[in-house]
């Protein structure tokens, strides 16, 4: 008896030690170093189910849809989705476009290649988001030199248009 | 023998390609507008100073070669072939003055795309590009779709015998009414009443999905513009991944498929000849090989097991097949995902899909599923000919809005085509393959550039070799024209060179 409660032990041992072995276990996985996008879609077979760290600036817009919202996440290379709680989002002042650099955000969650619940979209559900820097206004300048040119190339313009105008009512 | 041209030959394609370039030169008075709507001021000046400079070169030229003679065909060829290249140069000024792409080729790149509708892209940080610069890249596919001459023939050249010669030279050859002008007011017509049902449609989505109402209806109509002339381009960096919404995908769909549509066909429809949609060729040829695109698409899937449940099947194979076969490019994946998740065969289903493209007198580039029906119908009359018995007569009609017998005539023009298109998507995939990339990529990227679709598979960067950047070019201009005028503007530089006085 007590060699069959030694066995069942060894086997269940065995079973959780096979189980940290899985690659979509999450019991195995956690929040490493960041990961970049470019990784994210390369090697989402092996990520898939994990969970993972990454970073980047929220950009576009916060898409509410009640309980649950969607971001989009850029680390420069591309645009990640990020489904996450509405409610983590409420510190975030800028969102980036062409007025503005966007909050930095830190997300943790769980990645999947094909989100069964979204589509068999690649995405990652958040349990957290930080702010790790916040974002700014962008500056606008523009070339006054440019603006010079176009005026004078404006005039000359005019004056070709009158000029073609005189040329065509030639008989 | 072959006759030099004369400097009058030369004078009335340069008159005619100078108003071309006056009507790009005011175009930008859209984005214009809208830069100062939105209050963009670098932008604003950006639009100033490239309508200006257009607007200068396009009435110079017109000065310089004024003439009263009208085009013969060499001439409206070559006009429908070069105003094309000449739009290219003068709209990516204002592009690579938006600091968004890497060097003036890049911009150039990206004029050509929205010209002929592809959608591959060379922009960099999209995400920050200023709404009147976003829009104009969106506004060059409207224009491209329609057809630079259309909108020339429509406000800016009185209705001659050249005029529909300039036409037929933009790959139109249908005249739907029995004026080459009511027709390109025609083609203007379905599209505008298209544009405001589609952008409220997509807005609404866009609202539901969670949107703010000034973002979802710019995008919508963004969206609308570029899912329409079957173009690809969006708003943002990840295409309609960004969005997240599946209405608005299901919406890009019947849109893509709308625009894919021949417009002689949407004429019949809007006149209530609805029948027309079960008989028409063009119809039956595209669900045909839209069936056989999909079943090669979806064994490879299959095999590698990439979707595990219908909805992500429908959301990700059925849409980029869709995309691909209209030639529009919209992409609910990454593009590496194409390499890294649907191999090979899943590649080919899609790569065969975008060769064959749309329909004729549509938004659609490639070969085409007229051609694929014709030539179809011409390969089963010649099998039955071998079955019959000599003394008997087969005639071989198709429908495409009309019975029409088919004769050598139709067959040698769809073959012609069809030989040109593989010779085209060959060439594309020897520079990709000369520039380091296997088979599969370099073939997929090459037929998205020739069949003017824009799914990428990854090598399209402002990274790539700038000999395939130019490859991709001339593949985008060649297979929006349909060749003939290339090969009438091909004739008119070998008569400058070889031909006697």
């Amino acid at each position: 008896m007590k060699r069959l409660k030694f066995k069942i032990l060894i086997f269940l041992f065995l079973i959780f030690a096979l189980s940290l072995l899985t690659p979509n276990s999450q019991l195995m996985t956690c929040y490493a170093g960041t990961i970049s996008s470019k990784n994210l879609i390369e090697r989402a077979n092996q990520i898939d189910g994990r969970r993972v760290t990454y970073e980047g600036e929220i950009i576009g817009a916060i898409m509410d849809r009640g309980e649950y919202s969607w971001i989009n996440v850029s680390d420069s290379n591309n645009a990640i989705g990020i489904w996450c709680k509405s409610d983590m989002l409420k510190d975030i002042k800028f969102i980036g476009d062409y007025k503005q650099q966007g909050d930095i955000l830190e997300i943790k969650g769980i990645f999947n290649r094909a989100c069964p619940e979204h589509n068999g979209e690649l995405d990652i559900h958040a349990d957290s988001v930080k702010i790790i820097k916040a974002g700014f206004l962008t500056p606008q300048k523009f070339s006054k030199r440019n603006l010079k040119i176009s005026a004078i190339l404006f005039l000359a313009t005019a004056f070709l248009m009158l000029l073609v105008r005189w040329r065509a009512s030639w008989k | 023998m072959i006759l030099r041209p004369d400097l009058d030959d030369y004078k009335v394609i340069g008159y005619y390609i100078g108003k071309l370039i006056v009507g790009i030169g005011l175009l930008m008075s859209i984005p214009l507008v809208m830069a100062l709507a939105y209050g963009e001021m670098k932008p604003a000046v950006d639009f100033v100073f490239s309508m200006s400079l257009t607007l200068f070169a396009g009435y110079l030229l017109t000065l310089i070669c004024y003439t009263k003679k009208d085009l013969a065909t060499m001439h409206a060829m070559s006009v429908a072939s070069i105003s094309w290249v000449a739009a290219m140069f003068v709209s990516a000024v204002p592009l690579f003055l938006s600091g968004h792409y890497l060097s003036y080729l890049d911009a150039c790149f990206e004029a050509m795309s929205g010209y002929a509708t592809t959608g591959l892209t060379l922009v960099t940080n999209l995400d920050h590009m200023a709404n009147s610069h976003n829009f104009w890249r969106h506004l060059m596919m409207f224009v491209g779709g329609q057809g630079i001459v259309v909108i020339a023939l429509t406000f800016l050249i009185k209705g001659t015998a050249g005029a529909f010669r300039m036409y037929v030279g933009e790959a139109r050859e249908e005249k739907i009414l029995p004026n080459v002008i009511a027709t390109a007011r025609f083609i203007w017509l379905v599209s505008i009443v298209y544009l405001i049902i589609g952008s409220v449609a997509l807005s609404i989505s866009g609202l539901i999905g969670g949107l703010k109402a000034p973002k979802a209806i710019f995008d919508a109509v963004c969206l609308f513009i570029a899912a329409f002339d079957t173009g690809g381009f969006t708003p943002q960096s990840q295409n309609i991944l960004f969005y997240h919404n599946i209405y608005l995908e299901a919406i890009t769909v019947s849109v893509m498929l709308l625009g894919a549509m021949n417009f002689a066909l949407h004429y019949a429809v809007w006149t209530g000849n609805k029948r027309e949609l079960y008989k028409n060729i063009e119809i039956l040829t595209l669900f045909i090989t839209m069936a056989a695109t999909l079943s090669i698409v979806s064994s490879g899937l299959v095999v590698r097991g990439v979707y595990t449940n219908a909805v992500s099947f429908v959301s990700k194979a059925f849409y980029q097949l869709i995309s691909g076969h209209t030639g529009t490019g919209y992409c609910t994946l990454y593009s590496r995902q194409f390499v890294n998740e649907w191999g090979q065969l899943g590649m080919l289903g899609l790569t065969l899909a975008m060769a064959i493209g749309g329909s004729v007198c549509s938004t659609t580039g490639a070969i085409k599923v007229l051609r694929i029906g014709i030539i179809y119908k011409a390969l089963r009359q010649d099998v039955k000919k071998l079955i019959i018995p000599d003394t008997a007569v087969l005639v071989q009609k198709v429908h495409n809005i009309k019975d029409i017998i088919l004769d050598d005539k139709h067959v040698r023009s769809a073959a012609i085509i069809l030989i040109s298109y593989i010779s085209l998507y060959l060439v594309g995939t020897i520079a990709g393959m000369l520039c380091g990339n296997s088979l599969s990529e370099a073939s997929f990227e090459s037929v998205s550039a020739a069949a003017n679709v824009g799914l990428s598979c990854g090598i399209t960067s402002p990274s790539m070799p700038a000999l395939l950047k130019i490859v991709y070019m001339f593949q985008m201009w060649a297979g929006r024209l349909e060749f003939i005028a290339i090969f009438a503007l091909g004739g008119m530089i070998l008569a400058t060179l070889k031909g006697k006085k």
